[in-house]
């Protein structure tokens, strides 16, 4: 009889203690968080937090095969719930950590590229205004598919490529931006700018004394204006070439000459419609271009060219560096200067050019 | 109650023979591990992300099976993520080849964009009114041009996606360069 009890006893203990333990919803649930925190991109915005996760997780996980494979008696399943709960607000806390961080990101990585949009629209504006493009063209366009990856990128949630590509952006826009540092190193300097300003004032006192019209042109603003006695009477768009911004000093440089020229020669039937021919190179230009050759800033067999104009055609035109103008506004013109007559031309005499001020904000 | 003592302890006896006499599945975890890390290497991480992280994840519960002492199920679960593994990496080299083919598609439809702004470019006239912009674009589509090659090194490096996101900016640039092309033909023909 004993050992009948015995043994109802003992198979009872067999079955109960082979028992096998419930899936625990808690347990479910924090694998489910932990892939959450993955989806939310925890391996990339809060590794250290994320692995200390994934750590406690693998314990909690250990202590549940654990306790499952106790005799049932012994099981403490509360306590691996715990953990598990503890796991799944912990997971919760991370999440809002790592939407955090992803708005702190994203807010950095857009306030970064509309910084540098900003550049590129100055820098759009600065190159179509001064047509010297390639260079600048070049590197903003360069510029622009990086901002258009990182875009993308930022879309996409991937931040550290969308940083990658904002850092080569930054790159391509500081180096167009030197570019046009470098052009307008000149124009913003005071030295020229008051130099630049006496050389027109000059002029214009001149048509006062002469009681005769005389020509300035100002290669930033790309203007022609026209003095009689002193006081404006026109004012005229311009085109100039690749390189106007800088001073002539030779030939093939496309640039076009500073200083103060007067009309030699007045054609009528020219290649472009009517033409000026100033008197460059004048004695200034001579002693620079000597000056530049004996330095060997020229290579020996370049001359310092010639055949300097103001003509029709259309100031759209790139010129090799004359002043190029709308056919009608040459007509303007053409009967009221004479042989002689002075043409000034200038970088600018405009301080407040708005082209000076978008460099200057660049 | 001599012989129910005896029942037990035989019964004590035999628990514990059981589990002291199993072994970890060594052979069956680097083999489970070689197989995801081999999966990795193919580009799994990148190509099956999903599947990838569902595979490293079973494994680190067979090995926390393993920590347990639980090798019977350990070992069972180690065998079956070593042949998804090796069914995962199998797949692999379609996918890739897929996003390959992507990005090769995108960077001829790129070169077609360029290539037809060049050709909008050659038949613009560069008159008055003109010059200058096409001056401009042309510098502009010297920029893409430069830019170009970044695709192929891109697909050089297996950065497929990469690859492809280029091609479609310098695509969407090459476009946008075509209407202020046509834009400033419109000009003249005012």
């Amino acid at each position: 009889m004993r050992l009948k009890a015995g043994l109802i006893i003992f198979l009872h203990l067999i079955a109960f203690g082979c028992y096998k333990a419930p899936v625990l919803p808690e347990a479910e649930l924090a694998k489910k968080m932990e892939q959450r925190l993955w989806e939310a991109g925890a391996f990339d915005f809060i590794p250290a937090d994320y692995e200390i996760f994934c750590h406690a997780l693998r314990i909690a996980r250990i202590h549940e095969i654990q306790a499952k494979s106790r005799f049932f008696l012994w099981r403490k399943m509360d306590r691996v719930r715990d953990e598990y709960q503890q796991l799944i607000a912990r997971g919760e806390d991370l999440l809002r950590l790592i939407e955090d961080k992803k708005r702190q990101q994203e807010g950095s990585l857009i306030s970064k590229l509309q910084e540098l949009e900003i550049i590129i629209i100055r820098l759009r504006a600065i190159s179509s205004a001064i047509n010297e493009s390639h260079e600048i063209r070049q590197r903003i366009i360069k510029t622009e598919l990086f901002l258009a990856e990182a875009q993308r990128e930022i879309g996409k949630q991937r931040y550290k490529e969308a940083d990658h590509a904002l850092f080569s952006a930054r790159q391509q826009a500081l180096s167009a931006r030197q570019i046009v540092l470098d052009l307008f190193e000149r124009y913003m300097n005071e030295d020229y700018l008051s130099l630049w300003q006496k050389m027109a004032q000059d002029t214009i006192d001149q048509s006062k004394k002469l009681n005769s019209p005389v020509i300035i042109i100002d290669k930033l603003e790309r203007k022609l204006f026209v003095y009689s006695k002193g006081k404006i009477k026109s004012a005229y768009n311009v085109g100039l070439g690749r390189f106007s911004l800088a001073n002539k000093v030779h030939a093939g440089d496309e640039a076009t000459p500073e200083g103060k020229y007067k009309i030699i020669k007045k054609i009528l039937n020219s290649k472009y419609y009517k033409a000026l021919l100033l008197d460059y190179p004048n004695d200034d230009d001579k002693k620079r271009f000597a000056e530049m050759k004996r330095k060997g800033l020229i290579p020996p067999l370049i001359g310092i060219g010639g055949l300097i104009e103001i003509h029709g055609g259309g100031q759209d035109g790139l010129t090799y560096g004359c002043i190029a103008m709308e056919n009608e506004d040459i007509d303007e013109i053409f009967p009221i200067v004479e042989i002689g007559t002075p043409v000034t031309i200038v970088g600018t005499i405009n301080r407040e050019s708005v082209i000076l001020k978008l460099v200057k904000e660049l | 109650m001599k012989r129910f003592s005896i029942f037990l302890m035989m019964g004590l006896v035999l628990a514990f023979l059981m589990a002291s006499c199993a072994k970890p599945p060594t052979q069956e975890m680097d083999a489970a591990k070689a197989a995801v890390e081999a999966c990795k290497a193919e580009g799994a991480d990148v190509y099956a992300k999903e599947e990838f992280k569902k595979l490293s994840d079973d494994l680190q519960a067979a090995l926390d099976q393993v920590t347990a002492k639980k090798y019977k199920e350990a070992k069972q679960a180690l065998i079956k993520i070593a042949a998804d593994a090796e069914a995962l990496k199998a797949t692999i080299p379609a996918k890739k080849e897929e996003a390959k083919n992507e990005a090769i598609a995108a960077q001829q439809e790129a070169r077609t964009a360029i290539d037809e702004a060049k050709a909008l470019l050659e038949k613009a006239p560069r008159g008055k009114g003109t010059k200058a912009d096409i001056e401009a674009l042309k510098a502009d589509l010297k920029g893409l041009e430069d830019s170009f090659p970044e695709i192929q090194a891109a697909i050089d490096n297996g950065d497929f996606f990469g690859a492809k996101d280029k091609a479609m900016a310098i695509k969407d640039k090459a476009n946008s360069i075509s209407e202020q092309i046509k834009q400033a033909m419109e000009k003249v023909k005012k």
